[in-house]
């Protein structure tokens, strides 16, 4: 109990004390486990919206297209064949080319009754349902035409008012709703519904089909009944083909196909950039652990003891970041995953299994960014614990040697590098992951300018275009962060060595470069690395792939190096503002 | 005259200047130092109760070969109970070495250190740790109090550390913080104290857990004058509530307030006075000893002859 | 003086001349001011006093006949009585010098025994000033006082630690100090 307050104590005043590091330490987890959260969560979140609209509108789980004259032959079939719950009166559907506002998209056109079906009852989001005269559309492909409720489409040379939109399951959403094409190769398209006499004038000479929507009493056994009542041979003369709930769920799906690599391949960055910045906070508290443990052993804490008041520290945070990453993960997922205005958006719980695999994760991530200097500083005997941590400068003489030519700034920069080079390696890693996600969005970029494509996938690529742009941002903003949080380090840690440098004649301005020189110097192959990585590794999830052009590298490259220089030289610039002497005398940390 | 009662030197104290013990070459005037006796306080256990802390033959050194340095070098020490013992000597010949073997924060390389009839040499961290918080008190030159923490919280610290209840661990701070007379700075951080103002908090911590023996080291080594009268005020008290108290000081003035001086050197004793009017070991209290203190003053001022 | 004259004659006799010469080694730019015939003074007089005795006249090749002084019984008592005394509480600093060098040329004492002596001497002078101090106010005027003591007292036995490292350097190299 004591002993509980104890440890409280200790861990809330020294969040208190420096608040600055919880809040960077909260953003950096919370950043990779959002993230994460949302890549674990988008499949889901697809087939939890589908799910739902498919409820809520009593999608079929399987739709027969057919060709025939008289479709009241399949309608029969289906109706003899087990296991049949519902179906509807065969609609027809007619597949024709439909303009609003001055553009022309492929859509199938439904004739519908009035009166709702026993399945697929399209749920009118604003409007009403058919009348005469007035066309629904579908809400996906209507905010592809971008029509709402009053605005005319032109469907087989007669304007239609827009009298409804609503959403449907029984086919995928925009482009891939148009299923009133006969037997061919398929083209992408939208939905209309009309009434049914409306449909029959509308459609004229265009070949029809008409499609009969089935409930059945086993939605999980789709396939084995399709096998079943439409057996080879028994289909008769006609052109029969069938769609289950299973492939429009697919389909809807292949909105996110290339969203979602982007989410784990970035989320799985963050996670490495996390692990930069905390590994970088730990540095920067490493003096002052070092010392609070020293003090707490000596007032009598066992080795257990300072262990667990560290590490329940960082837990604490990591807690609080996880919680926080998987609330923003959970909201971020239904407007990310919601591949089309189409589907019911839904705002669903994280599956315990998510749940546990995030918070997991980063308890890991956490634990081995940080338990290095915990159990280093609850190891160290007591005395050494006391004493500030001296650090012996161990002579590189071939190093000094090769560094007297450089003039000053660079000379102390590569040594200062030199004497840290665990920090040179986080710098390294946290750039090289930036890289590799500007690598990878360029590559998108300039993949999707060479390849000229159908506009009916523009919100295919749109939506993956967000996400890559939203991640890399995310990765740019953690790097950001690293790089300050890195350069404050060194210019912490370094405060001794160039507090003497300054006495004994260095400019503010030599030391400035200097501590740039000892980010920059690993932060260059990094880069050199991290692009040509986030290349390849884009081509490993596209079937489209271009090299961008080599200027467009070359200024991404520049500008993160710039960028870096910028963000170091902040930390340094405000240490070198403090005179020489008290750079001397400060308390470390 | 009184300073020719002096005390024989052979009081549990031992340079180590002779015998196998002996790793090195002779010492600088080891052979010609017959008032330094090497004693052995195993033959001395019989007289008096066991003391506090004990050190046989102990030796800590750092390094290897050639470049071995003997900080503490085949000593020999008892504290008894109720003693105040300063340990004074040039930077570098041992002494806080010698307080840290005492206090478990540093093992020995060589020799055995017994704390409360206990031999703690070979204890591991986890076990030095309970025995810190039960047996001993720190008092540091830089205080080292948690700095996020508040006076009377760094007085709880080790209270809570040893299991205290919340409840308890505050009343014990309370009255702790009132004998050092620091009640209204309870709520302080120590970065709104002053030096001497910490040290007595510092003092305080080191005492709340009731020790065995209260080990300090340069106590007002950071204090000026006014705050080392302050502190030296309050181990006056502890002295005369009968506290074991173990103070390593450079400062001749501190080691004065002593019952018992001894100087070391090259990680070896060279002296042990006793300031108490040779009360005894287990001599308790100030009270006696301060009855006849102006004779020695009056000498100084040249009243005498 | 008397009493250093006399332990310098201890270990063998000598004349005039070379104990004023061992006396302004031990003394440096303090003994400048000695000259032969304060020692002549002072021997004859210890020779009056009965303490020391001529024992014979050197005549070097150059220069002029030298009077060898030796000690006598007496002396040689009143040398070891004067080693085994403490100096005192206000003795200074060139009086236990000299103290120590003579016990030192004479071999008559330890200079460390006597070092670790007077360090505890003033180790109790320093914890009877001490005390007083503590029961009174810092800022009183016997406080000013007692800080006053105890600054000198700390002064003498920080001395004396330089004594004690010069002196044992010596005796470890084995010459029992002699002539500096």
């Amino acid at each position: 109990m004591g002993r509980l307050l104890l440890m409280w104590r200790l861990v809330v005043r020294d969040m208190r004390r420096r608040p600055g590091e919880a809040v960077v330490f909260v953003v950096a987890v919370a950043a990779a486990t959002a993230s994460l959260t949302l890549g674990l969560m988008v499949d889901n979140a697809v087939a939890i919206a589908y799910m739902n609209t498919r409820e809520a509108t009593r999608g079929p789980d399987m739709t027969a297209i057919t060709t025939a004259e008289n479709p009241s032959d399949v309608a029969g079939r289906i109706a003899a064949a087990p296991g049949v719950g519902a179906q509807t009166d065969p609609v027809l559907a007619f597949s024709t080319e439909v303009a609003a506002h001055g553009e022309t998209r492929q859509s199938s056109v439904e004739g519908r009754e009035r009166a709702p079906s026993p399945v697929d009852r399209p749920l009118v989001t604003s409007g009403t349902w058919v009348r005469p005269g007035g066309a629904v559309v579908e809400r996906s492909f209507a905010d592809v035409l971008g029509v709402e409720v009053g605005d005319p489409v032109t469907i087989a040379g007669r304007d239609y008012p827009v009298v409804g939109i609503a959403i449907s399951a029984a086919t995928p959403v925009y482009p891939w709703s148009d299923w009133a094409q006969g037997p061919g190769p398929s083209d992408w398209g939208g939905r209309i519904w009309l009434t049914e006499d409306d449909a029959r004038a509308a459609a004229g000479q265009t070949p029809v089909v008409h499609l009969i929507h089935v409930e059945l009493t086993d939605p999980d056994a789709v396939i084995e009944w399709r096998e079943t009542a439409f057996a080879p041979g028994t289909r008769g003369d006609d052109w029969v083909n069938t769609h289950n709930w299973e492939t429009v769920l697919r389909t809807d799906l292949v909105m996110i196909k290339d969203a979602q690599p982007a989410l784990v391949v970035g989320g799985s960055l963050l996670m490495v950039a996390t692990c930069v910045t905390l590994a970088a906070l730990t540095a920067i508290r490493a003096a002052r652990d070092h010392r609070r443990a020293g003090r707490l052993k000596a007032a009598g804490a066992s080795p257990g003891t300072v262990t667990a008041v560290l590490l329940t520290q960082y837990l604490l945070l990591t807690a609080v970041a996880a919680v926080l990453g998987l609330g923003v993960g959970t909201l971020a997922a239904p407007a990310l995953a919601h591949p089309s205005p189409g589907l019911l958006k839904v705002l669903s719980p994280p599956s315990v299994s998510i749940v546990v695999a995030v918070v997991v994760l980063a308890g890991v991530v956490t634990v081995l960014s940080t338990i290095d200097p915990v159990l280093h500083a609850a190891r160290t005997s007591t005395v050494a614990g006391l004493v500030e941590p001296a650090r012996l400068l161990r002579p590189r003489s071939r190093l000094t040697a090769l560094t007297a030519y450089l003039p000053t700034a660079l000379m102390l920069g590569v040594r200062l590098m030199a004497r840290r080079p665990g920090r040179a390696v986080l710098s390294g890693v946290g750039t090289a992951a930036t890289g590799v996600m500007v690598g990878a969005l360029l590559t998108f970029r300039s993949a999707w300018a060479a390849v000229d494509l159908a506009a009916t996938m523009e919100a295919v690529n749109n939506r993956t275009a967000e996400v890559l742009l939203g991640v890399t941002v995310a990765v740019v903003a953690l790097s950001a962060l690293n790089t300050v949080v890195l350069g404050w380090s060194s210019a912490v840690q370094a405060r001794r060595a160039l507090g003497i440098s300054r006495t004994l004649g260095a400019t503010p301005g030599q030391v400035v470069a200097a501590l740039c020189t000892a980010q920059l110097v690993p932060a260059v192959p990094a880069l050199l690395l991290g692009l040509p990585a986030g290349i390849a590794l884009y081509r490993a999830f596209s079937h489209i792939w271009v090299v961008p052009p080599q200027w467009w590298l070359g200024a991404a490259g520049l500008g993160t190096v710039l960028a870096v220089a910028a963000l170091t030289a902040l930390p340094a610039w405000r240490h070198a503002r403090v005179p020489a002497g008290l750079t001397l005398n400060a308390e470390p940390g | 005259m009184r300073h020719d009662d002096t005390r024989p030197d052979d009081d549990g104290v031992g340079s180590g200047g002779s015998g196998p013990a002996r790793r090195r070459g002779a010492p600088p005037g080891a052979g010609t130092e017959p008032a330094v006796r090497r004693g052995d306080p195993r033959t001395r256990s019989g007289r008096a109760a066991d003391p506090v802390l004990r050190a046989v033959g102990l030796s800590r050194t750092y390094g290897r070969g050639e470049s071995t340095v003997w900080a503490v070098d085949a000593l020999d020490l008892d504290v008894p109970a109720g003693q105040t013992l300063a340990v004074t000597g040039p930077s570098g010949c041992g002494k806080s070495t010698l307080l840290q073997l005492f206090g478990g924060l540093d093992r020995p390389t060589d020799g055995e250190v017994w704390l409360g009839g206990r031999r703690i040499d070979h204890l591991g961290e986890q076990a030095l740790a309970r025995l810190r918080r039960r047996a001993v008190g720190f008092v540091f030159q830089a205080f080292h109090l948690m700095d996020e923490l508040t006076a009377a919280e760094n007085v709880e610290l080790p209270a809570l550390l040893a299991g205290a209840s919340p409840r308890a661990a505050r009343r014990r701070a309370a009255d702790l913080l009132d004998r050092v007379g620091l009640t209204d700075r309870a709520r302080h951080l120590p970065a709104k104290l002053s030096g001497g103002q910490r040290q007595r908090v510092a003092i305080a911590r080191a005492l709340v857990n009731e020790p065995l023996v209260v080990l300090a080291d340069e106590p007002t080594g950071n204090l000026d004058s006014a705050a080392t009268h302050e502190v030296l005020r309050l181990f006056d008290e502890l002295r005369a509530g009968g506290q074991t108290l173990v103070m390593v000081t450079h400062d001749e003035r501190v080691a004065a307030t002593a019952d018992r001086v001894v100087s070391m050197r090259d990680g070896m004793l060279a002296d042990d006075t006793r300031l108490d009017d040779g009360v005894g070991s287990g001599g308790s209290g100030g009270g006696p000893r301060r009855s006849g203190a102006s004779s020695e003053l009056g000498a100084l001022l040249g009243w005498e002859g | 003086m008397q009493d250093v004259v006399l332990a310098l004659l201890a270990k063998e006799p000598s004349h005039g001349y070379d104990l004023r010469r061992r006396l302004a080694a031990a003394l440096g730019p303090l003994g400048e001011p000695l000259n032969a015939g304060q020692v002549y003074v002072t021997l004859t007089r210890l020779e009056k006093a009965g303490l020391v005795v001529q024992e014979r006249e050197d005549a070097p090749v150059r220069g002029p006949r030298r009077k060898v002084y030796g000690l006598t019984a007496a002396g040689q008592e009143r040398v070891a009585a004067w080693m085994a005394e403490g100096v005192g509480p206000r003795a200074d600093v060139s009086e236990f010098h000299l103290k120590l060098v003579a016990a030192a040329e004479s071999g008559l004492a330890d200079p460390l025994a006597l070092v670790r002596r007077r360090r505890q001497e003033l180790m109790r002078s320093l914890a009877e000033a001490q005390r007083a101090a503590l029961a009174h106010d810092a800022n009183s005027e016997a406080g000013l006082l007692l800080e006053g003591i105890a600054l000198r007292l700390q002064a003498d036995l920080r001395w004396l630690e330089a004594c004690a490292r010069t002196w044992s350097a010596r005796a470890s190299r084995g010459n029992g100090g002699g002539d500096a």
